[in-house]
């Protein structure tokens, strides 16, 4: 018998499950496992375990029952998402869950191409993107999801168009900018080199001229294709009759390039083709990087908001009908099957129901809802067969507004840019102020040539490009730190606002707790037979679907290993939604067994204190209390974050006193409990008033209202996905202590932009007077304008060694 | 130094040569999967298809 799982790989725990699939026994840690290697094996696609090789996957899950994928096959989503080949074919992208390795993706391309009507299937390994080309006639997308979800994978459809066009093809367009800027750049320095060589020790004309031709020609990409962004964004500022950094940028280089172009055909002084390319290139390189850390992000926010459009159930005037989502009105009666998606903010009709709010607040227990009840869009439905009544059209509910918010925020620059953006436009009135000055000054005294010559001088010297570079190389270099830290930084402007953060305020349940439910006291009234109480308790809550209950199994399952008793049967089983579950025993002269809430199992009317009884005749037998234990690093982490933030507040939904209990754990002063989401909205609201930039801090959203409201809101990783989507800032990790380090990172970021700032406006204010009283030449001035660059860069580096966690 | 005439023009012509190479492979999406190909030529191809068998008989 082997150690480990055939299929997974990973170690077998002490009760492996065998089974026979072609003659020979395998050893598997779970029945999912087994399934999918049987089919497998079977299939004939059993070189699946040589690729594999000693990589570990994930213990397959048995796959939950699917709904049916009518909602698959409706026009609204083959029109959206299929697109039609040359050939005729029907081409579809989805991005796959679950890729571990080359394996995996092997097996999705060989099992899918042995679906009959699928022609290609490929996929991309750095992106777990699949393409699937199918024919139509002879399979559909159902068809293909089932495949794909029979192999334990998870398909999600998604858009090209819907997500990408707006970061990708912008993306795209930087880089080959920046390629050719780089490309020519590099060139052209070996000629100017030479020229730089010549300046000093003397030249043949020929070759000169040779060399100021080369130049020429290198230069001209770069100041077409590349320098585009940059004369497109001068051409529309001088529409708008608003001086920007490209103005200047652009102008400086315009000059620079037409009298190195004039200098070339007249053979007369030096050309400064060379500071053409390297302006653009640097200025090209520092967007490039920028962009490329939002790119990322971006793709990753795309694939998390391509929702699957579903289809319910909706009476309107008196009608029922299928209809998917986006046509969903307020006022329409909806029918939810249980395992459903809430499709729109709504109230509830039916009498009670349990819905999965984790999505849209972090916490993992079910919530208990009765009629009246508002239900939130995102949610999910558990409990059978519900109606209610939608309140809005699901653009209007809130889960789709932050959806549309975090798009934004991506293509938005960050605060400290625009400031920059604004200082840069002063800076450039004053610029251009300075150079016509020098211009008609040197014109009248000394000639037209001093004067051009001089006026290139001021540009060039002047060129803002060290300003340009401040905000983006830190926050390049921010950005790589953060990523090492295990911080994902969605919204560009978090690390200023984290910088000057206030007040943080955290969440309880996972976030500064685990969030898993764990068994924390028992106590057992009849003292004489503990074992079999518990047994009995085991046999009767696996009878119960309740989440607790399952926590409950778990717990009582690991307490024992003789489950002899589980065998016992019942009768007469009746589970009582939002109490417990009750039964008798066959045999036994009517005995009624309860376990529930305090109110169900003594039926008396004393409020619940957060047990749960197991009683006999209404005498209680056991009791058990569950809650989740503080994370292991949230104790340090607070202490480390006290120095860096005036103010930590924990605010919950909880009872108060277990959240003075955990708020004296972790070591947190300022605490509030027993909170409504509203009343937590409320809060951040007042603090707000009084001025303090806060942080919100939750497993997931833990609050749409709350993370709205605060200026800034991270979310602990590991949430559900949409969660995740909804934050400024995610702790990829799941760890605590990743905050303390975000926090400091960003001050210290805060800090190098502005001293960068502070640098670049300090060496342009010392530089302009001595280009315009003519004591420089453009070479030098080329020199000194890369050397500020090149300082504000290495400023923005040293941003690694400075911080400290 | 006359050669310079004659080699700076065709190193300049190379050059842009193959930077046109790359514009092109770059175009047609080579570097969409880099990671791909390296496995890609692993996985064996010589085995049948189901179908493919099915037609034999």
């Amino acid at each position: 018998m082997s150690q480990v799982c055939f299929h997974c790989n990973s170690a077998l725990e002490e009760r492996p499950t065998f089974r026979q699939v072609s003659g020979i026994e395998r050893a598997y840690c779970c029945n999912g496992c087994a399934e999918l290697s049987s089919l497998l094996l079977t299939s004939g696609l059993g070189h699946f375990y040589e690729i594999r090789g000693g990589q570990k996957l994930d213990p397959a899950e048995i796959p939950a029952k699917q709904t049916p994928d009518s909602r698959l096959e409706t026009e609204s989503v083959y029109s959206e998402y299929v697109e039609k080949t040359a050939e005729g074919n029907s081409l579809v992208r989805m991005s796959i869950g679950g890729i571990h390795c080359s394996a995996c993706v092997w097996l999705n391309e060989t099992a899918l191409s042995r679906v009959p009507g699928v022609v290609t299937a490929r996929m991309n390994f750095a992106t777990s993107r699949l393409s699937v080309e199918f024919d139509r006639n002879k399979t559909n997308l159902s068809g293909i999801f089932e495949c794909i979800r029979k192999l334990g994978y998870v398909p999600n459809l998604y858009s090209p168009y819907k997500s990408e066009t707006k970061v990708e093809k912008p993306f795209k367009d930087l880089t080959l900018r920046m390629v050719v800027a780089g490309f020519c750049w590099g060139n052209i320095m070996l000629f100017s080199a030479g020229l730089y060589a010549g300046y000093f020790e003397g030249m043949d004309l020929g070759i000169k001229k040779l060399f100021h031709i080369v130049s020429w020609i290198l230069a001209t990409p770069v100041y077409v294709f590349s320098g585009y962004p940059f004369w497109k964004g001068a051409l529309e500022s001088w529409k708008r009759r608003f001086l920007s950094m490209d103005t200047l940028l652009f102008l400086g280089v315009s000059l620079a390039y037409f009298y190195s172009a004039y200098v070339t055909l007249t053979d007369k002084g030096e050309v400064y083709f060379d500071s053409v390319c390297t302006i653009y290139f640097f200025i090209l390189l520092g967007k490039y990087l920028e962009a490329y850390m939002r790119y990322k992000a971006g793709s990753k926010v795309g694939e998390l908001l391509s929702l699957l459009p579903e289809e319910y159930e909706a009476e309107r005037d008196g009608i029922w009908k299928k209809v998917s989502t986006s046509v969903l009105n307020a006022g329409d009666r909806i029918k939810l099957v249980s395992g459903s998606k809430v499709p729109v903010d709504g109230i509830l009709e039916s009498e009670n129901g349990y819905f999965d709010e984790s999505v849209l607040t972090g916490e993992s227990e079910p919530v208990h809802k009765v009629q009246g009840d508002f239900l939130r869009a995102g949610s999910i439905h558990l409990s059978g067969a519900i109606f209610f009544r939608a309140l809005g059209t699901s653009s209007q509910s809130t889960l789709t507004q932050i959806g549309r918010l975090l798009e934004e925020s991506l293509l938005t620059k960050p605060k400290l840019q625009r400031t920059t953006d604004k200082l840069a436009s002063v800076f450039v009135k004053v610029v251009l102020l300075v150079a016509f000055g020098t211009f008609v000054y040197w014109w009248k005294n000394s000639g037209m040539e001093t004067a051009v010559l001089n006026t290139i001088s001021v540009l060039i010297v002047a060129c803002p490009c060290a300003l340009g570079l401040s905000v983006p190389a830190a926050l390049v270099v921010s950005h790589l730190l953060q990523s090492q830290a295990g911080i994902l930084v969605k919204n560009p402007e978090s690390t200023e606002t984290l910088a000057k953060a206030d007040r943080i305020f955290f969440d309880k349940t996972g976030t500064l707790t685990t969030g898993k439910l764990e068994l924390q006291e028992e106590k057992i009234f009849g003292e004489d037979r503990p074992v079999y109480y518990r047994n009995l308790a085991y046999s009767l809550e696996t009878n119960s679907s309740h989440p607790l209950a399952k926590s409950l199994v778990r717990a009582l399952g690991e307490k024992q290993n003789d489950h002899s008793s589980s065998e016992s049967y019942w009768k007469e089983i009746r589970e009582i939604p939002g109490f417990g579950i009750e039964a008798k025993r066959p045999g036994e002269n009517g005995n009624l067994y309860r376990i529930g809430s305090r109110k169900f199992a003594f039926e008396s009317e004393s409020k619940n204190d957060g047990w749960i009884y197991f009683t006999r005749n209404l005498l209680p037998m056991v009791a058990w209390k569950f809650g989740d234990s503080p994370r292991p690093d949230a104790r340090t982490s607070i202490s480390l974050l006290k120095n860096s933030v005036p103010h930590l507040q924990l605010l919950s939904g909880d009872s108060s006193e277990k959240v003075e209990r955990l708020a004296g754990e972790v070591g947190i002063r300022e605490f509030e409990g027993d909170l409504s989401p509203e009343q937590k909205r409320d809060r951040i609201r007042e603090a707000q008033k009084k001025g303090e930039t806060v942080v919100m801090v939750g497993d997931g959203i833990n609050d749409s209202a709350c993370i709205a409201q605060a200026n800034l809101g991270i979310s602990m990783g590991m949430g559900s996905d949409l969660s995740l989507d909804r934050s400024d800032l995610i702790l990829v990790q799941n760890r605590l202590d990743s905050l303390p380090k975000a926090v400091s990172i960003a001050k210290t970021t805060r800090r190098i932009i502005l001293q960068n700032i502070a640098l670049s406006l300090i060496y342009n204010s010392v530089m302009i007077p001595i280009a315009a009283l003519g004591y420089m030449l453009p070479v030098i001035c080329a020199g000194f304008m890369t050397l500020s660059s090149i300082t504000v860069v290495l400023n923005s580096v040293s941003l690694k060694r400075r911080i400290r966690f | 130094m006359n050669a310079l005439y004659m080699t700076v023009p065709i190193a300049l012509f190379i050059a842009f040569g193959s930077f046109f190479i790359f514009l092109w492979s770059y175009r047609s999406g080579q570097y969409e999967d880099i990671e791909g190909p390296k496995y890609r030529m692993l996985f064996d191809d010589d085995e049948e298809k189901p179908d493919v068998k099915d037609k034999k008989k």
